[in-house]
């Protein structure tokens, strides 16, 4: 049997629900920003950019403005780009570690950034594996008769009787 | 400093040079060995004429006599090459350090890994990345870490040490991040499926293991040599041990510097291109790897059926059945794996090894092998099977000597003869190790940083003595091992503990309990058989003190201690710098990763790339029960158990629904809620 399931997250917004506020706007700021990576101790420096220089004064706004420089940062990779979502701009960030490069790198204009680093962002989701380039492995036949390797050589192999 | 301790900047000889005279020593050196040692085994105990006890010994002494001639002989062959100096001959090598640094290929470092400790792994990884940046070409090398961990935390904790490793070597080169979803074929099947979904991407591919740890230098070397050497497909760097705290580590990666040194350069010079492959810390040739060495699924039951375990020896016996050679370089520095901690985690490695290298018995009649990897599959297994050999040894010289009690005034056996083949055997055992010990002291450099002549003839009694008594122990492991292995007991290819700690004392008793048992039995034959005690008086002492032995090697030393300042290596005193980087690495506070599935719902990067990491996987999740939706809902955490955290954890419709966020972020993205299954 199939029943859909009321929305809990709303409800589990854990502990900043319980706070008024700015105490809430500020947790609930500071968790968008632990959720990009940033580790602990780096997270309060990445709000105080983010409100001084942007003005995001809430999770909204911050996340409006990683959505607009992740965008910027493909445009300046590939050219033309589509908006990013949010979503999409948040998995890229998390997937290419950019929150380790440092506190700056949300607020560094995108031609400024390393080429590995903006080709890291851009990749987004899809450079968890890369395109894959196949190659046919057969189980060898321990029974049948030796394969010899077809594959030119530049010297001598001494096993291989032919040669 | 000796022998592959010293720089990679290798000398090397015109590739047809002749092979010189080691493999014929090796060979010939052991065969009248093991005639001149039975024969004086069977004059010891001819006088009182051969009982079928006494026979069986010497049959049985036969076997054990060309085991240790066999390693004696290579350490002699392994001895002279590592004084001669001389240059490799039989590989093209690079001329040069700038034609060292011109290769053109790319390589794929693979790290296959399952339920390891990712903060270590990933440590590893990055110091390894780290030195790779410093190489002039990184953007040739691209990391895999192929991922067959099932419990759900640990791989949520990989995913988010992923994430930061990318970013940390974001500048340097790209790592990857693949988990399968099902154990196929293990670690073979780990690496082949790489090889099937990307190999063709590149030329190489090294194999590390979660405790690898290799050099930019070495890396590149390796990668250079493939490159001028087209009928390579596998090339060895062989792991020197390191990092050991613990005693018993301590003693073994000593004893794998002083000595293992001279057998591997032995094996090295009398195996040339029909050596062998270790599993990790080697460069393959990718296509030839995928053409030639796809492993097969054994038929039947029983302990020689299934999945092949140990892989490396057959993938080397099936490149070198192609016709490419297999080389194991021990000029290769830069190259290192960690020790298990304590007697009883080697044992516990030691028995899958085991259950592996006997299924190989079941391969030495595969068609078209060289007749090297055929000894090598049979070495393999050898290494296992001596252990019960020698106890048989042992048991068939008791009731040869009970038979004789019985016989007043009969001398069964010469005394002197019995004495001279003793000698003769313990020679034999001890003079590798001497060996390794004058390589040591013959080189200047190496001998004043592990604290003089003096300090490393110690260091070599002091091993001596705890591993000639270790070695009834291993003996009789390894035994009950077989035995059960035979008896069709299960064998997991279980996690490997690294990180030491001293075992309970309920472990000691448990796993020591058949050693004591037979060392009373021995003591029992000693008093009822007096003129045995002498031979048995060593072994008794050994199994009795099994248990405390385990435990006093499990310790550690101050530094300052006796023992702290002896059996160092050269890696203790001067830490190369990728092991530096490592360990400052994995010293650094570890995330703490309870609970994969609460992490990935309340943490925005762990949702994200769990995500990202579930689209790559090609199978369809199974529906999760709705008790599982409930618990999430009323914060439960604790009940829901990992069966079902791995379910949770394995579908995004149920991970996308149950996120939970502080504020929704962009509504187009969530619509309506994911079906639950009840």
């Amino acid at each position: 049997m199939i029943r859909h399931t009321t929305d809990a997250r709303v409800s589990g917004a854990g502990d900043a629900s319980s706070a008024t506020g700015f105490e809430a706007s500020r947790l609930h700021l500071e968790d968008f920003v632990r959720g990009l990576g940033y580790p602990a101790d780096r997270v309060d420096e990445v709000i105080v950019r983010l409100r001084r220089e942007r003005g995001a004064m809430s999770v909204e706004d911050a996340a409006a403005h990683l959505s607009d420089w992740v965008t910027s940062v493909h445009r300046s990779h590939h050219g033309f780009h589509r908006d990013v979502t949010i979503e999409e701009a948040r998995t890229a960030f998390v997937i290419s570690g950019a929150a380790m490069w440092s506190a700056d790198t949300l607020f560094t204009e995108p031609d400024s950034l390393p080429a590995a680093h903006r080709a890291a962002l851009a990749a987004g989701s899809s450079s968890v594996v890369p395109v894959e380039r196949p190659l046919p492995m057969p189980a060898q036949d321990l029974a049948g008769p030796r394969r010899r390797r077809a594959e030119p050589t530049i010297r001598r192999v001494s096993w291989v009787p032919t040669r | 400093m000796s022998g592959r301790h010293a720089t990679t900047a290798i000398a090397f000889q015109h590739p047809d040079a002749p092979s010189g005279a080691a493999r014929a020593i090796v060979l010939t050196g052991t065969a009248i060995t093991t005639l001149a040692g039975t024969s004086g085994a069977w004059w010891a105990l001819v006088p009182g004429g051969l009982n079928a006890a006494e026979f069986a010994q010497l049959m049985l002494f036969g076997v054990c006599f060309a085991w240790i001639a066999f390693a004696f002989w290579t350490a002699v062959v392994g001895y002279r090459r590592l004084v001669a100096h001389g240059p490799v001959s039989g590989l093209r090598g690079p001329v040069g350090a700038a034609d060292t640094q011109a290769i053109t290929s790319r390589v794929a470092l693979v790290v296959p890994m399952r339920n390891e400790d990712p903060h270590a792994v990933f440590a590893n990884i990055r110091a390894i990345g780290e030195s790779i940046g410093r190489s002039r070409h990184p953007e040739l090398i691209d990391f895999f870490i192929l991922s067959d961990t099932v419990d759900p935390d640990i791989q949520v904790a990989e995913e988010i040490a992923w994430t930061e490793l990318r970013g940390h070597l974001a500048s340097v080169c790209q790592v990857f991040y693949r988990r399968r979803t099902d154990n196929t074929g293990k670690k073979a099947g780990n690496l082949a499926e790489f090889c099937r979904r990307w190999g063709a991407g590149y030329e190489y591919f090294i194999v590390l293991d979660a405790d690898s740890l290799m050099e930019a230098d070495t890396i590149i070397m390796m990668t250079r040599i493939m490159e001028l050497n087209r009928g390579v497909g596998i090339l060895q760097a062989p792991p020197t041990s390191i990092d050991g705290s613990t005693r018993f580590a301590r003693l073994q990666q000593f004893a794998g510097f002083a000595y293992g040194t001279v057998v591997t350069a032995g094996m090295s010079a009398w195996q040339r291109g029909d050596s062998n492959y270790w599993g990790h810390n080697a460069i393959i040739r990718t296509a030839a790897f995928a053409r030639y060495c796809g492993l097969p699924v054994l038929s039947g039951t029983g302990p020689f059926s299934g999945e092949i375990l140990s892989h490396d020896f057959v993938e080397a016996a099936l490149m070198r059945r192609a016709g490419y050679e297999v080389w194991m370089l021990p000029e290769l520095a830069g190259s290192y794996e960690r020790l298990p901690p304590t007697l009883l985690d080697y044992a516990q490695r030691d028995r899958r090894w085991a259950a592996g290298n006997l299924q190989h018995l079941r391969l030495l009649t595969t068609a078209g092998l060289h007749p090297l990897s055929r000894l090598h599959l049979f070495m393999g297994a050898a290494s296992y099977l001596m252990s019960p050999v020698w106890l048989l040894f042992i048991l068939a010289g008791v009731v040869s000597a009970l038979i004789d009690s019985t016989s007043a005034g009969h001398r069964a056996v010469d005394p002197l003869a019995a004495i001279i083949v003793f000698a003769a055997s313990s020679a034999l055992v001890f003079a590798p190790r001497a060996l390794g010990i004058i390589v040591i002291l013959r080189d200047r450099d190496t001998r004043r940083a592990l604290g003089g002549g003096g300090a490393v003839l110690l260091s070599g009694l002091v091993e001596i003595v705890v591993s000639a008594a270790m070695a009834p122990v291993t003996m009789v492991m390894q035994t009950t091992s077989l035995v059960g292995i035979l008896s069709g007991a299960t064998v997991t290819w279980g996690v490997q503990r690294r990180d030491g700690g001293r075992p309970s004392r309920i472990a000691l008793l448990r796993v020591h309990a058949p050693h004591v048992v037979l060392g009373l039995a021995l003591l029992a034959t000693a008093l009822l058989v007096p003129g045995s005690a002498f031979w048995l008086a060593a072994m008794i002492a050994s199994l009795l003190a099994a248990p405390l032995l385990t435990a006093w090697s499990s310790g550690t030393d101050a530094p300052s201690s006796l023992l702290g300042r002896l059996v160092r290596v050269p890696e203790e005193v001067a830490p190369p710098r990728v092991v530096t980087r490592a360990d400052e690495l994995a010293g650094a506070q570890a995330p703490l990763v309870v609970d994969g599935l609460r992490r990935v719902l309340t943490d925005g990067r762990a949702h994200s790339v769990h995500l990202a990491v579930l689209e790559t996987a090609a199978t369809r999740p199974a529906p999760v029960p709705e008790r599982v939706a409930r618990l999430v809902r009323e914060g439960a955490w604790a009940s829901i158990d990992p069966r079902d955290r791995a379910l949770a954890l394995a579908s995004p419709d149920f991970l996308a629904t149950y996120r939970r966020l502080p504020v929704r972020l962009d509504r187009a993205s969530h619509g309506t809620p994911a079906p639950v299954h009840h």
